[in-house]
């Protein structure tokens, strides 16, 4: 087995509720889980897919493993040791592309800019000179042309503003880098192109990807393993080829028969995502799951198998009842 | 920003609109006589002469007072003060309300945000007038000697209305870093690895750059009146050192007996300079936004 | 295209809009029909000019923006000759439209049920009957617990629930035709599966004409009989959506669906279209597509019409034709 370059361990984000004026009055404030207790295992050179609905808590656990924002609980390291210890050279090393491109990059500083800054902030190129040669070799790299530097981003398509994304995040040389839906924000024809770039970058700079996507499509062509995350937790994580054919748990069956339906029919899963503040007792699912017994509200669900395939569902646990 | 563009963009819609040319030339206007009075002046402001109440005419431009003291030469010597007043009062309301805008909303929400938020809310719930009022009855109308400094009177006007505009600059500061630190830039600078510092300074406040110096514009405009205001009252600028304010209430009587330049010049010249303020203001708002001409091009 | 006189005619629709950067036309010459029952797609991406034709084909446009047509039937009736309260009129009642983002398109302060009524209110129906048919509507879209739903704010609801409302709020009148422009593209993937199994029953029990509006192909392929492509303003390509989809004649949609992902990893690179689409204030005659299309050559640069290249198929191609 390869070495995990990122680790998540039982890592959970609770955001408190917003306070309302007389909330200190409470005795305990009302919780969002966002992520709860999720373990994830990252190998290098790995193009790790997080599929999942809105409000699974898939773009919260990919700031967390960035410790753009700290876990609540559990851990992060990244090859082998704690990133907290050094996290100025943890962000060399680790990076983030972002869903919107429009709103992604700094309207007021020209792309030239945008690139230069994680340069400047990691002391990245001696000179003006050296900065400049660097800013166009990342533009070319990217499949822009070099004098792109000097515009700003209302300039751009929305497809060259992501290829500017891009570039800044392999600015500074990371490993590993946190990809937020980098298509979803883009037009049907441009997707294909940028899907395309992030392929080619990662084969040929030895890159590591957490690729968060809602495309079931994309994300089977373009990773290695894929997790499904439901409602702040990962239910079932396997090979993104195992994941397409047979998937175990029964959301993951529900959103694959969902993407990739052919005729009109429902989703099989009724009824709403329940809200993070309050979620379902025992498997966050099972009001929703057609294969839900006694147990599923009872009991949560542990999660079987190892760090590479695993699901968090009583079906393959001893039975739903 | 690249300033560049920003002056081209400022020269094309005054050549567009000639009504904001108006108001930049009356703007260097006055800043031609706030530097230069001695020079477009010929007479002394405060010299009195035999020559009263007379009116307009070749040698006295704008007539003369009760004294016998020129108006043109009293007016172009208060323009000094009042732009001074007005720019002084604005940039410390500025030097103080910008970091303090921009650490409240870093640190919304707080208590350091509540804490900041909150003084603001007090000092804004004064009528400025009245607590002008207050401060410069408390500490006198008289120049005030502390250990070797002597502070002028002045300073403290400037001071006293430059505080009282802390928590409005300070709220639209609040308000638009608020919604710029909601944007994924200032993730992606965190995400590189940008200090809190950066982030604030370098990425986010030139963002927030535009609403608040066209507000500063605006600012410059309501401080002059505020100025004018308390001269009237005999509260701020000391006769006979002239003020626009001051000559409008030493005119009062004159009002009715015919001798309308008295009050019409020095009233003229409050009402076009806060109304230039004020036009190149919404300006500025045309000018300073990059993106926005292209982003009204999108169907 | 088809023997009987169809619901809806749309024949040579042109619009114009004044933008700063200059005059663009988002649907130049553009043609359709839609039988009674039937449900047509049109498939484009952003930019394309779908919304805009939608919108100008039941004359819902701008004050400035200029429509030309050549002609405009629904249901009989000349919609280039009604005036502004008849169109009010009609789309008050016999055409319904939803729109992508449910939040923005209802009224925060007031509930669902107040809502419904009123819309039903405005057509003479007494406080009963709209009540009753208010309630009907919400069980039939399967909302569950549909009392306490009339009673609830559109911020009570998931995205899901609102775009059902909405759904509901243009059936009221029991319209002949639905405009449906991008009503799943705002939620999640099993939502827009329950919404789309949800239009595609609710057409076949009340006989309802829909005009689709999606730059989805897949959720095209689910609900449509047929699908019109636009790109730059232009119709390029309609014709039934199961031989569209398995056999495109032209260029650009064979292009888009092979862009789609469908095989697993290591199949190699997408085969993506190149560049950008092109900028419609700056549009040259000839094929909009030409640019970016593998077989462009001197024929494309003259302007291209729809023909018919089959079965009730219609291409903008001249390979195509030829």
């Amino acid at each position: 087995m390869k070495t995990p370059l990122l680790e998540l361990a039982a890592v959970s984000k609770h955001y408190e509720v917003a306070a309302a004026p007389l909330a200190g009055l409470l005795s305990e404030r009302p919780k969002v889980r966002a992520v709860e207790g999720v373990s994830l295992s990252v190998a290098q050179g790995e193009i790790m897919g997080l599929v999942g609905e809105s409000g699974s808590g898939k773009s919260t656990l990919g700031r967390l493993a960035l410790l753009l924002e700290p876990p609540t609980a559990g851990s992060v390291r990244f090859a082998g040791a704690d990133p907290q210890a050094d996290l100025n050279a943890f962000r060399r090393r680790a990076q983030m592309v972002f869903q919107d491109p429009q709103s992604s990059l700094n309207r007021s500083k020209t792309v030239g800019e945008i690139l230069a800054m994680p340069l400047q902030v990691h002391d990245v190129g001696a000179s003006r000179v050296a900065r400049r040669a660097r800013v166009a070799e990342l533009l070319t790299s990217v499949g822009l042309r070099a004098d792109a530097a000097t515009r700003y981003p209302h300039e751009l398509s929305g497809g060259q503003r992501q290829r500017v994304g891009i570039a800044r995040a392999l600015a500074i040389e990371p490993a590993f880098i946190v990809l937020d839906e980098p298509t979803s924000a883009l037009d049907v024809s441009i997707q294909a192109q940028i899907a395309n770039l992030l392929v080619e970058l990662q084969q040929r700079l030895a890159l590591t990807y957490l690729f968060i996507s809602h495309d079931l499509r994309l994300v089977r062509w373009l990773c290695d393993r894929v997790a499904v995350m439901y409602l702040g937790r990962i239910v079932e994580t396997g090979s993104a080829a195992a994941l397409w054919q047979a998937p175990r748990h029964p959301y993951a069956q529900a959103l694959l028969a969902a993407a990739t339906a052919e005729r009109a029919a429902p989703s099989g899963i009724g009824g709403e995502v329940p809200s993070p503040i309050a979620p379902p007792p025992g498997c966050a699912f099972h009001p929703r799951c057609a294969f839900a017994g006694p147990r599923c509200a009872r009991e949560v669900p542990a999660s079987r198998g190892d760090a590479q395939t695993n699901v968090a569902c009583h079906l393959y646990d001893g039975g739903v009842a | 920003m690249n300033r560049g563009k920003t002056i081209g963009r400022l020269l094309g819609i005054v050549r567009r609109d000639p009504l904001a040319a108006a108001a930049f030339l009356f703007l260097l206007l006055l800043a031609i006589a706030a530097l230069f009075p001695e020079q477009i002046a010929a007479m002394s402001p405060n010299r009195p002469s035999r020559l009263r109440l007379l009116p307009p005419g070749d040698v006295y431009l704008f007539g003369t007072d009760q004294f016998g003291r020129d108006i043109f030469a009293r007016c172009v010597h208060a323009t000094s003060v009042s732009l001074l007043v007005g720019l002084t009062t604005v940039a410390i309301a500025l030097l103080l309300g910008v970091p303090l805008g921009a650490i409240a909303a870093f640190r919304s929400p707080g208590k350091i945000d509540s804490g900041i938020m909150r003084t603001m809310d007090v000092l804004m719930a004064f009528p400025p007038i009245v607590l002008a009022i207050a401060v410069v009855a408390a500490l006198g109308t008289q120049d005030i000697e502390i250990g070797p400094f002597t502070v002028p009177h002045i300073t403290k006007v400037m001071v006293v209305i430059g505080l009282l505009n802390v928590p409005k600059v300070a709220r639209i500061v609040r308000a638009s870093v608020l919604v710029e630190r909601n944007e994924q830039y200032v993730m992606a600078a965190r995400a590189v690895g940008a200090s809190e510092a950066r982030v604030l300074f370098r990425e986010v406040l030139p963002n927030c750059a535009s609403p608040v110096a066209v507000y500063a514009t605006l600012l410059v405009a309501t401080s002059i009146l505020t100025e004018a205001s308390l001269s009237f009252l005999g509260l701020g600028i000391q006769p006979p050192q002239p003020s626009w304010g001051g000559m409008l209430a030493d005119s009062r009587t004159y009002v009715m007996s015919g001798q309308w330049w008295l009050t019409v010049f020095p009233g003229l010249l409050i009402f076009l300079s806060v109304a230039a303020f004020n036009l190149a203001g919404d300006l500025l708002r045309d000018a300073l936004d990059p993106a926005q001409i292209t982003r009204r091009g999108d169907a | 295209m088809l023997e009987s006189e169809p619901l809806f005619r749309v024949r040579n629709l042109t619009t114009r809009l004044n933008t700063e950067a200059g005059a663009i036309v988002p649907s130049d010459s553009v043609s359709f029909d839609i039988a009674a029952g039937e449900v047509l797609g049109l498939v484009g991406e952003s930019g394309s000019g779908k919304s805009v034709t939608a919108r100008a084909s039941v004359r819902l446009q701008k004050p400035d923006d200029a429509i030309k047509a050549g002609e405009l039937w629904f249901a009989g009736r000349d919609l280039r000759r009604l005036d502004a309260a008849q169109l009010r009129e009609l789309r008050a009642s016999e055409i319904a439209m939803i729109v992508q983002d449910p939040a923005a398109a209802l009224n925060p302060v007031m509930t669902v049920g107040a809502q419904l009524t009123r819309v039903a209110r405005e057509k003479g129906m007494s406080e009963q009957d709209a009540a009753a048919r208010a309630l009907e509507l919400l069980v039939q879209l399967r909302i569950a617990d549909p009392t306490r739903r009339l009673a609830a704010y559109p911020h009570e609801l998931s995205g899901g629930m609102r775009q059902r409302v909405l759904i509901a709020l243009a059936l009221m009148c029991k319209p002949k035709l639905l405009i449906a422009d991008e009503p799943t593209t705002a939620l999640d993937v099993t939502v827009e599966a329950d919404i789309l199994s949800l239009l595609d029953a609710l057409r076949r029990d009340l006989g309802m004409a829909m005009l689709l509006i999606s730059h989805n192909l897949s959720v095209v392929a689910r609900l449509c009989d047929r699908v019109a492509v636009m790109y730059a303003g232009r119709l390029v390509e309609i014709g039934p959506t199961p031989s569209v989809l398995a056999d495109p004649r032209h260029p650009y949609t064979a292009a888009l669906l092979a862009s789609v992902p469908r095989g697993a990893k290591a199949d190699g690179p997408l085969p993506a279209i190149p560049g950008e689409p092109p900028d419609l204030a700056r549009l040259a005659p000839g094929c909009g597509f030409r640019a970016r299309c593998a077989q462009a050559g001197p024929e494309c640069e003259k302007p291209q019409t729809l023909q018919q290249v089959g079965d009730g198929r219609f291409s903008a191609c001249w390979r195509a034709i030829a």
